[in-house]
């Protein structure tokens, strides 16, 4: 048995679907990935220990102040800070509800807030999952979940940066096929050996990690905004040659005529032997102008080589698009819906965050921020004078003053309901990246595996769950 | 609680009552001759109704992943306007509670379906096609439909884990226990299996699979799948039969394949669903013709066969599946947008394509009256259940008025008058003189799928039944009397009024029971099993269990359903 398969035994029982960036880390594990020195995670994991300490810290003194026990804290805490909260939101003239989200669990009471509330909901960030949708309701697309690339795929058309490394950093092995002939060799319908082009701008050391995960990789510098010509130049060239039976089809590094030097050939050879394609990239990792024309047009070009053969996109979608996902399902939208009564009206380009924060600068608003993320308070939220109610781990953060200047009085304008990280703290559904694999996630110990300070963690963690913040603002 | 209906006639999918009675109804359950004891919490005279179980809709696209992508397809600014439907309403807006009007979409929310479901009298519905791997978020959604009961079927037959056993020649014990395994880790209420090998063939860019063809990468063909399959079903002791989608789905002439597909089973019980889509000729004028004759005779004869019929209705609506072979094939079909498709998982695919259907055209004048000949051709309403394939025919609001094509034979004529001249000319419709009774509808809608499904405590009246009832004033136009019924009762609490809901009761869903099911459970955690899984799909196969602990931290009941002993 090999030490992958170690690894997973040992994990079997609690599988883990990594909260940093959405991947599987456990099938990481089995072609040698390890999650545990994955350093998203690492810095997640430091970043936590810190929280988690002022947390605790702050939990103690609430505590103290107000003599309460632990079996006591969280209904007298919670009475009088849903309370205030509350009361915010009854005298409010209008409500935004946003933030970060990545659980199904608060998904849910987000959306069931926004109704009761009639407030606005747009996720944080959220211009470039809404120009993906754009695109796919303009241009239709043909796409494929990560599971089915790996296993099938001959070739990888990886579009983007390194950046998309940074975003998720175990992304080339979570792509790589399983190594052969431990069940029986005759297993996988495809010969080993997925090649992997990478286009855009990638560094060497963007190259080496794709080649450590033993791809066969080549790397062509492209304008990315010039692609879907480049591909469709390509591909018709692939045709002519098919034709005629000569000529060497190549890609063109501008978006002109192909040149034929021997990259650029090798490329159309690849393009040509492939028998099941695979375009991935990270949209919030793309720098292309008009992003949603711009996959409108890929769209196209994987939709018209599933002609003659076979193609698919993958749009990597790391953490973001839970709560797209469960307001389509709650309520036919996915995001940016305003309640009026009983209606969701839903409106991409208006009920948004920004024209929200614009449109009622200085008015009687309030702004429901709830995030699931170890990350900051956005600027733009902390500065735009409205009332706050912020949940999540953030609010500890700002409560310590440490790496954001909340101005004078900002007690009259922030309430904080703090909280803990969902598949890290507490429990949580989760959609893994490609929003295929809805998993259940156990908290993890992650205290444990750091060798942090673990006491009174799980306790408080039960305790302050975002889910039941913002449940409560729901109901009692 | 005790509730008195009195006044009111039974309809029971056996028979109708021809006088008013009264039936109790005792807590949950439906009561004949209860010891009140003088004690009663609430009497309704309903003189002029009749009481029926609450409709189950056995085949209806309501969660999981190609749903939730058709309903962001779909999703459109108030601008819009509503699209060409008369079931559809301006597609940014959800109604509220009390109305009755038009779905916002073909594929509303989980609000908007349970919310319409429950005021159409319809207290149970079965989500047709959830993959393993998305098989929590299938249930996700369910869960967050109010007012319904609901259950899935796991789609099998194109799993490549499951298509590399038959090709390795597992033997039959070992394909059961994975079978077993995916049913109970999916929470699954039976089997559905779509176009066999054929999702996983269109990955080795095959674009036809016939029931006797080859499977492009191994040595199998649809025949092998669907005996394997229905052959686990039936050791396995699962109340409902292999529910299959056919192969050639929607092509001229399929009607061949269809037959094929149930000799295929041997002999075994068979649930052929939206047979409408697959009992195609290759005659006429077009080359598309009618085989609703050949298939509902095999039918007539049959007794394991039933069937759901998938009845077009015109339109706008989205087409979704997970045969994405032949949606890939229909995608310059789309209206009005561009279509979605997906290749998931190593387990099957999907693909949404919006679609019109118009009464002006050939092919879907002919597909509207093929259902409604299946309807009338099949003599036991008992075995033909009532579907649009929600939203694939059309969405689930149109059962009123399809309701009404069945029962009055000049509506539907006044409506056959108005299609494709070339449709009028070939098409037998017009000799069947058949109208459905209401004890007919009772049988379609709420007894048969009740069998089918070995739900035997719902889908009748009978002493100890659940009590979910539906109550409708008697109408001529039976299109009125379906679409509002007076009121509604789901396990005896009154929860619709003329139209509007007045509460939500805690939700159940429905899983299959049978022999051997917790030790099953224990196959993924098998170190063969495991491995082999993590080998194909790349992760443990712990990871996807929709355990029904979870279900209930949810506030959900788990109903199991199974043989009756």
């Amino acid at each position: 048995m090999t030490k992958a398969h170690q690894l997973t035994d040992e994990h079997a029982e609690s599988p883990t679907l990594c909260p940093h960036c959405a991947l599987l880390c456990e099938v990481g594990e089995s072609v040698h990935w390890n999650s545990e020195h994955c350093p998203k995670r690492l810095v997640a994991l430091d970043r936590m220990e810190l929280l988690g300490r002022r947390q605790q810290r702050l939990l103690e003194e609430w505590s103290s102040n107000v003599g309460l026990t632990d079996s006591t804290f969280e209904l007298k805490f919670g009475s009088q800070e849903i309370a205030r909260a509350k009361e915010w939101l009854r005298g409010a003239d209008r409500v935004l509800v946003t933030g970060r989200v990545r659980s199904v669990e608060v998904a849910r009471r987000v959306v069931e807030v926004t109704r009761l509330w009639k407030g606005t909901l747009d996720e944080w960030d959220s211009d470039a999952s809404f120009e993906a949708v754009q695109a796919v309701q303009s241009h239709g697309a043909y796409t494929a979940s990560l599971g089915e690339i790996r296993d099938h795929s001959d070739l990888l058309l990886i579009v983007g940066s390194d950046a998309m490394l940074d975003a998720t950093p175990g992304l080339p092995w979570a792509l790589k096929r399983p190594v052969q002939g431990m069940q029986g060799g005759e297993s996988n319908p495809v010969e080993n050996g997925t090649r992997v082009l990478l286009l855009g701008s990638w560094s060497q050391r963007g190259i080496e990690q794709w080649q450590s995960a033993g791809f066969e990789v080549l790397a062509v510098e492209v304008e990315l905004a010039l692609l879907p010509r480049m591909l469709s130049i390509a591909t018709r060239q692939i045709e002519a040659a098919s034709r005629s039976g000569n000529g060497k089809p190549s890609l063109s590094k501008n978006g002109g005529e192909p040149q034929n030097d021997g990259l650029t050939s090798q490329v159309g050879r690849w393009l040509e032997e492939s028998q099941y394609l695979s375009v991935v990239w990270n949209l919030r990792c793309t720098a292309v102008p008009y992003r949603d024309l711009w996959v409108g047009e890929m769209m196209q070009w994987i939709l018209r080589r599933n002609e003659e053969r076979r193609a698919v996109a993958l749009g990597w979608n790391d953490q973001g698009g839970v709560l797209q996902q469960v307001c389509t399902w709650l309520t036919g939208f996915p995001g940016r819906v305003a309640f009026d009564t009983d209606l969701a009206n839903y409106d991409p380009r208006e009920h948004t965050v920004c024209k929200w924060l614009k449109r009622y600068r200085g008015s009687n608003g309030v702004i429901v921020w709830v995030d699931e993320t170890a990350e900051d308070l956005p600027e733009e939220i902390v500065r735009s004078g409205f009332r706050t109610i912020a949940i999540g781990s953030a609010a500890v953060e700002h409560n310590g003053h440490k790496s954001m200047q909340v101005g004078e009085g900002s007690a009259e304008w922030v309430c904080w309901l703090p909280s803990l990280l969902p598949g890290v703290d507490v429990a949580a559904e989760m959609f893994r990246g490609d929003q295929t694999i809805l998993a259940r996630l156990q908290a993890e110990s992650i205290r444990g595996r750091a060798g942090g300070d673990a006491v009174g963690w799980d306790r408080s963690g039960r305790v302050l769950s975002v889910a039941r913040w913002v449940g409560r603002l729901v109901g009692g | 609680m005790i509730t008195k209906l009195k006044n009111v006639r039974l309809v029971d999918g056996i028979s109708t009552s021809a006088r008013p009675t009264t039936l109790w109804i005792v807590d949950e359950v439906i009561s004949r001759k209860p010891d009140v004891a003088g004690r009663v919490d609430a009497e309704y005279d309903l003189a002029g109704h009749i009481v029926m179980a609450g409709g189950i809709d056995l085949h209806t696209h309501i969660g999981g992943g190609k749903v939730n992508l058709a309903r962001m397809l779909l999703a459109k600014p108030r601008s819009g306007g509503a699209m060409e439907n008369p079931l559809l309403g301006p597609l940014s807006t959800v109604a509220p509670l009390s109305t009755v009007g038009p779905l916002s979409s073909p594929v509303p929310g989980t609000w908007e379906t349970g919310r319409r479901y429950l005021q159409m009298g319809y207290t149970t519905c079965i989500e047709p096609a959830m993959l393993p791997a998305n098989a929590r978020q299938s249930h996700a959604e369910m869960q967050d439909t109010p007012g319904l009961d609901t259950g899935g079927y796991v789609v099998l037959g194109n799993d490549r884990l499951l298509l590399r056993m038959i090709a390795q020649g597992a033997s039959q014990e070992q394909i059961n226990a994975y079978v077993g395994w995916m049913v109970a880790s999916s929470s699954a209420l039976a089997i559905k299996v779509v176009n066999a090998g054929g999702i996983d063939a269109f990955k080795f860019n095959q674009r036809r699979l016939d029931v006797d063809e080859y499977h492009p990468q191994w040595p199998i063909t649809p025949r092998d799948i669907l005996r394997t399959l229905s052959r686990a079903a039936e050791e396995l002791g699962l109340a409902h039969p292999l529910h299959v989608h056919c192969s050639n789905l929607g092509v001229a002439g399929n009607i061949e394949s269809t037959l094929a597909t149930l000799d295929a089973v041997e002999g075994r019980r068979i649930h052929l669903t939206h047979a409408q889509f697959h009992c195609y000729g290759d005659q006429g004028p077009y080359g598309f013709s009618s085989a609703a004759e050949r298939l509902a005779e095999r039918v007539n004869r049959t007794s394991q066969i039933t069937l759901d019929v998938g009845q077009v209705l015109f339109g706008q609506t989205i087409t979704l599946s997970a045969d994405t072979m032949h949606q890939f094939g229909n995608r310059k079909l789309a209206s009005p947008r561009q279509g979605v498709f997906q290749d998931l998982e190593c387990q099957a695919g999907c693909g949404a394509l919006p679609f019109r259907y118009r009464e002006s055209q050939y092919v879907h004048g002919l597909q509207w009256t093929i259902g409604l000949e299946l309807f009338l051709r099949v003599q036991d309403a008992s075995r033909i259940f009532l579907t649009t394939d929600h939203p694939n025919g059309g969405p689930f609001t149109g059962y009123p008025h399809l309701i009404r094509l069945l029962m009055d034979y000049d509506y539907r004529m006044s409506i056959f008058e108005r299609l494709h001249p070339e449709v009028r000319r070939v098409s037998r419709l017009g000799e069947l003189k058949r109208e459905y009774r209401l004890d007919e509808v009772a049988a379609m809608t709420r007894l048969g799928p009740a069998r089918a499904l070995g739900l035997h405590g719902r889908g009748h009246l009978m002493e100890g039944a659940v009590a979910d009832l539906v109550v409708y004033r008697e109408s001529g136009n039976a299109e009125e009397m379906f679409g509002e019924p007076r009121m509604v009762f789901k396990r005896g609490r009154l929860v619709v009024r003329d139209s509007e809901v007045l509460g939500w009761i805690p939700k159940r869903v429905l899983v299959a029971e049978f022999s051997g099911r917790e030790t099953l459970l224990g196959w993924g955690r098998e170190r063969g099993n495991r491995q082999e899984w993590e080998q194909q799909y790349g992760y443990s196969p712990g990871l996807t269990v929709v355990h029904w602990d979870e279900l209930r931290q949810e506030g959900i009941e788990v109903e199991r359903a199974g043989w009756q002993d």
